[in-house]
């Protein structure tokens, strides 16, 4: 191949690389196989939820700002929210999300954090999503 | 007249080549792979530098009512796009691309505005994969052709600075950094 031909074809595969300028952003698989279960209905009854594929919907409140591998998502119901986790680079979720309104999919997740002494906290559980996709909009 | 068949001019070829081809990328690479490795002390793509703020306290009432107080106190532009409290007495506004947290009984507030550090928070897009798609197929190949760099490397010269001399020396060199790791790592399982 000629290099002019191959310069060509590293800018075209670049091109398409870039994500297309949407308002609708999907990540991982997306979502719309789970069934939508409010996140305080998650939080209320876990036991219930708890390794099931469920479908959730919020305002991004927070975002990991080192590799975008998690993003928290506000309840229905105040002072409520959830973890949307993925595995590092599977999905970045971008700083921009935060205060947008986002759909997740992934595995209800039960957490039992042991007690820290050092840290003076007690044992712990924590409820989050092992996220498969999200779609941000 | 045809020149006969010889392995190392082909290896050099390849490695020369290839070395064209990868050298972009890899500088690239290497910025972002300096800046990631130092991920726990320093957010490379990101700087965030919120800004602290503070106004006279306000009252704890119903989120609205609290956003259109926050917003008056702190003279920020116009409502929010979102909102959200985490407590009753902690709220947070979000404006497209930046955000506010507050504490309206303490009469403090934070204004983040999140900026994309130049250079590295591109060569961190590129090297974390975050375009998906076909960047994966272009990286996988560059992925190919660095090993293929790496390999012919080793061929390229002969005799005593060539793999048979100082050549082999300094590629054990190379490799025994990894393997001390490793064998540690065994050793010593999490």
């Amino acid at each position: 191949m000629r290099p002019a031909a191959t310069t060509l074809l590293a800018i075209a595969a670049i091109a398409a690389a870039s994500p297309a300028l949407s308002a609708e952003t999907k990540y991982g698989s997306g979502v719309g196989k789970a069934d939508a279960v409010k996140i305080s209905e998650l939080l209320g009854h876990p036991e219930k939820y708890v390794g099931k594929a469920v479908r959730v919907e919020g305002i991004v409140t927070a975002v990991c700002a080192k590799r975008g591998c998690w993003m928290e998502l506000a309840s229905d119901k105040e002072f409520q929210s959830i973890k949307v986790k993925v595995d590092d680079g599977v999905m970045v979720f971008p700083m921009e999300a935060k205060g947008k309104v986002a759909a997740a999919e992934g595995v209800f997740t039960r957490i039992d954090v042991p007690a820290d002494p050092k840290a003076g906290t007690g044992p712990e559980i924590v409820y989050r999503i092992q996220g498969t996709g999200a779609v941000i909009r | 007249m045809k020149r006969p068949w010889n392995w190392r001019r082909l290896n050099r070829a390849v490695h020369r080549d290839a070395g064209y081809l990868v050298a972009g990328l890899t500088l690239v690479y290497a910025v972002s792979g300096v800046a990631v490795n130092h991920k726990a002390d320093w957010n490379s793509s990101w700087s965030l530098a919120p800004e602290t703020r503070r106004f006279a306290p306000l009252p704890v009432t119903d989120r609205d009512t609290m956003a259109a107080a926050l917003v008056a106190a702190l003279s920020l532009p116009g409502p929010p796009r979102s909102s959200f409290r985490r407590a009753p007495e902690q709220i947070e506004l979000y404006y497209d691309g930046w955000s506010v947290e507050a504490d309206v009984t303490a009469g403090v507030a934070k204004v983040t505005r999140p900026r994309e550090r130049p250079v590295l928070r591109d060569a961190n897009y590129l090297h974390l994969n975050e375009p998906k798609g076909a960047w994966t197929w272009f990286a996988d190949a560059y992925g190919v052709l660095l090993g293929a760099l790496a390999v012919t490397g080793l061929f390229v010269l002969r005799g005593r600075n060539g793999l048979g001399g100082r050549g082999k020396w300094l590629a054990m060199a190379g490799i025994l950094p990894v393997l001390a790791v490793l064998v540690w790592r065994w050793v010593n399982p999490a």
